[in-house]
């Protein structure tokens, strides 16, 4: 719910259409401390249900924008506008759950959503629990979450009464030793381990298209390589942002699996100078960008899964003024496209030269791709730059494109996000959000992106540790 | 059908029929809950309950390894569907798993399914058999029905004697990590009059299953 909320977009729709690009960036003007404005900027779900048409909430403010003033409002009347909008219904309750907008807003629960208000929990109840303090913070609950989450299997009867034995400090050490012992284990880096659930997702493999072990009926990429740079990034204190900007590969090795550093890989095509992690693995680039011209599919996967922005529910739209261009004449500047490809496109424009599947030149890096293979696709094909745009900001090519995204606070929040859903069982609630927030302030600020020290931190949470 | 599986299947009758009662044993059933039974007020009403509603499923691969733990036996023993497929594969998503490579579910389904309890019974079912299997059969080597002796009818010998109960005692620190209360040791033990009156030709030896199943099926157990 709170994920929706706070991976979302700086912009909505461009054009005529009533949903308006300075609309996120006032409301986080106005509301400067709403978890929905950590770090990022709100949806355009916030307002919306599909633009141009609103939700209550956005319905709601609709009357209080500049009334009497002719429509469709500019983007400066707009956004003068809405701080006063926004305040004028502070008190009502559009959603009708009982709560006022503000309060929705504040607490960063969905003003629009009955299913969405604040809850209150953790509180004390009446009455005595002989196994747990289910008031706060109980360490004999997470050490058995810790083992169970880590190392796959419940501590003893016998561990679980010498744990209790210890000093809270004893208790705090030996937790982080079973955390550091357990992410050595099979169950935790092996093959289909708790790793490799994390990266399914992103690397989306298709067994009848694998190449490599486990070979399927139509090899064409080993997308183990993907798993094996996945696990690699988020091990040993290893930089997690590698994983999309690594020049190397990684080799996997078993019975135990090791992962391991290599510069080149048979399965891999992709020259140092032009890879950036698992953006353009062999995989990547038969599966996503496939026999596509521009390819849109690989831009929007790789946002969708490294950065946690998910154009298609209008998740991280940053409209860049005077696209799409429309350079494959593929329709997009209809308004009803517009509204993401105005974003989409110029983010698809890096990958440009990275082919997918066409023989020899697979899964490669062709400079001209597009005027060597796709020159009948338009007129205008070969007017598609190589420099695009990520989070509204120019990059020269997807290395620099990779290179701001891993530094975004997007990343930072994606990838604590996927260990927080993995361990804490659910996407931060609205009342995590500000344990959630410290702990993906320091994965960057205080543990260079170490995914093994973030882990310590989040086995510290009251949302991890309370039963 | 081989014999194996005729016992299985009636120890699933079995079960079923004890889940279904509204004697004493239907709180057995689910050996998490309070076995008083009363849901709100009455004794229960003094247990400190959490706010949170954050319980997480263990799914496929932490049932499977708790629950060889628990019982003492190698993770391929708990389960095989035909003597072959692991159960934490065939049941695997309906376990809370994932199926990525070939059918492209590459997380595990939002909620637990209707046949997500048929599937966890299935497994701890298997896992209890086997268990009772090896210490009915080489009791010098029981990990958990240590000393529990059957008369010639194949019934306890003892139901309230100290073996019994340690098995119970040994049921819940392996199962459960905690001790049995009174109150559940009793339930168990009446559970044996129960599966008597079924007419079983092993009643003690279905005793022992279906006492380490309702530990192991538990919502204390599958849920942490």
């Amino acid at each position: 719910m709170l994920r929706r909320l706070i991976l979302g977009a700086a912009v909505c729709l461009s054009g005529e259409v009533l949903a308006k690009p300075p609309g996120p960036g006032g409301f986080c003007a106005t509301y400067p401390s709403a978890p929905a404005c950590i770090g990022q900027q709100p949806a355009c779900t916030l307002c919306h249900t599909a633009p141009p048409q609103r939700n209550p909430y956005g319905a709601s403010l609709e009357p209080h924008l500049a009334p009497g003033a002719a429509r469709p409002l500019s983007d400066g009347d707009f956004s003068l506008a809405l701080p006063s909008a926004l305040r004028a219904v502070e008190a009502e309750d559009a959603d009708g759950d009982g709560v006022s907008n503000l309060e929705e807003v504040q607490r960063g629960t969905l003003p629009a959503d009955p299913s969405s208000r604040p809850v209150d929990t953790g509180g004390c109840g009446p009455g005595q629990n002989p196994q747990y303090d289910v008031c706060r913070y109980d360490a004999r609950f997470a050490y058995r979450r810790v083992l169970l989450d880590f190392c796959g299997l419940s501590p003893t009867y016998a561990q679980l009464k010498a744990f209790a034995a210890l000093s809270a400090g004893g208790q705090q050490a030996l937790l982080d030793s079973e955390l550091d012992r357990c992410t050595t284990t099979e169950f935790w880096r092996g093959k289909n381990g708790q790793l490799w659930k994390l990266a399914h997702p992103k690397i989306r493999p298709v067994g009848s298209l694998k190449e490599g072990e486990d070979r399927g009926a139509i090899p064409l990429a080993d997308y183990y390589d993907d798993y094996a740079l996945y696990a690699y990034a988020q091990l040993d204190d290893h930089d997690a942002r590698e994983v999309m900007t690594a020049r190397y590969f990684v080799r996997r090795q078993t019975q135990p699996t090791r992962y391991t550093r290599v510069e080149s890989l048979p399965s891999q095509s992709v020259e140092s100078s032009r890879r950036a992690g698992n953006l353009t693995s062999a995989w990547s680039l038969i599966s996503f960008v496939m026999f596509t011209a521009l390819p849109r599919n690989a831009a929007a996967q790789s946002y969708r899964a490294y950065l946690g922005l998910d154009i298609a529910k209008q998740e991280g739209l940053h409209s860049i003024p005077g696209e799409p261009r429309d350079y494959d004449a593929k329709g997009v500047q209809a308004p009803a496209c517009a509204a993401c490809h105005a974003t989409l496109d110029p983010l698809s424009y890096p990958f440009r030269n990275y082919n997918g599947i066409a023989g020899a030149a697979s899964a490669r890096y062709v400079p001209n791709r597009l005027e060597l293979f796709f020159s009948d696709v338009s007129p205008t094909i070969s007017q598609t730059p190589e420099a695009g745009y990520l989070f509204g900001r120019p990059v020269r090519d997807l290395l620099e494109w990779a290179e701001v995204g891993a530094d975004s606070d997007a990343f930072a929040i994606s990838a604590v996000t996927d260990y927080w859903k993995l361990l804490v069982g659910h996407a931060p609630s609205a009342e995590e959000n500000a344990e959630f927030v410290a702990t993906w302030r320091r994965f960057r600020d205080t543990h260079g992106y170490s995914v093994q020290r973030m882990l310590h931190d989040v086995i510290r949470t009251e949302a991890y540790g309370a039963p | 059908m081989r014999p194996e599986s005729l016992r299985v299947w009636l120890l699933s009758t079995v079960c079923a029929l004890a889940a279904c009662s509204e004697q004493p044993i239907a709180r057995v059933v689910d050996a998490g809950s309070p076995v008083d039974g009363q849901a709100d007020g009455g004794a229960s009403s003094a247990l400190a309950r959490s706010s949170r509603n954050n319980l997480r499923f263990k799914g496929p691969e932490r049932l499977t390894l708790d629950f060889a733990a628990a019982l003492a036996l190698p993770p391929d023993a708990v389960c095989q569907e035909l003597g072959q497929y692991p159960c934490a594969t065939v049941h695997g998503v309906t376990l809370g798993g994932v199926e990525p490579y070939n059918s492209g579910l590459y997380e595990p389904l939002p909620a637990t399914g209707v046949t997500t309890p048929i599937a966890v019974d299935r497994v701890a079912l298997s896992a209890c058999a086997r268990r009772v299997g090896l210490d009915v059969g080489t009791p010098s080597s029981a990990v958990i029905f240590t000393g529990v002796t059957l008369d010639a009818q194949g019934r306890l010998a003892s139901r309230d004697g100290a073996p019994v109960r340690n098995a119970i005692t040994a049921l819940y620190q392996r199962g459960l990590l905690r001790d049995p209360t009174e109150a559940e040791v009793e339930a168990l033990i009446q559970l044996a009059t129960r599966v008597e009156a079924t007419g079983s030709p092993t009643p003690g030896r279905d005793w022992m299953t279906a006492a380490c199943f309702a530990v192991l099926s538990s919502a204390e157990s599958v849920f942490f």
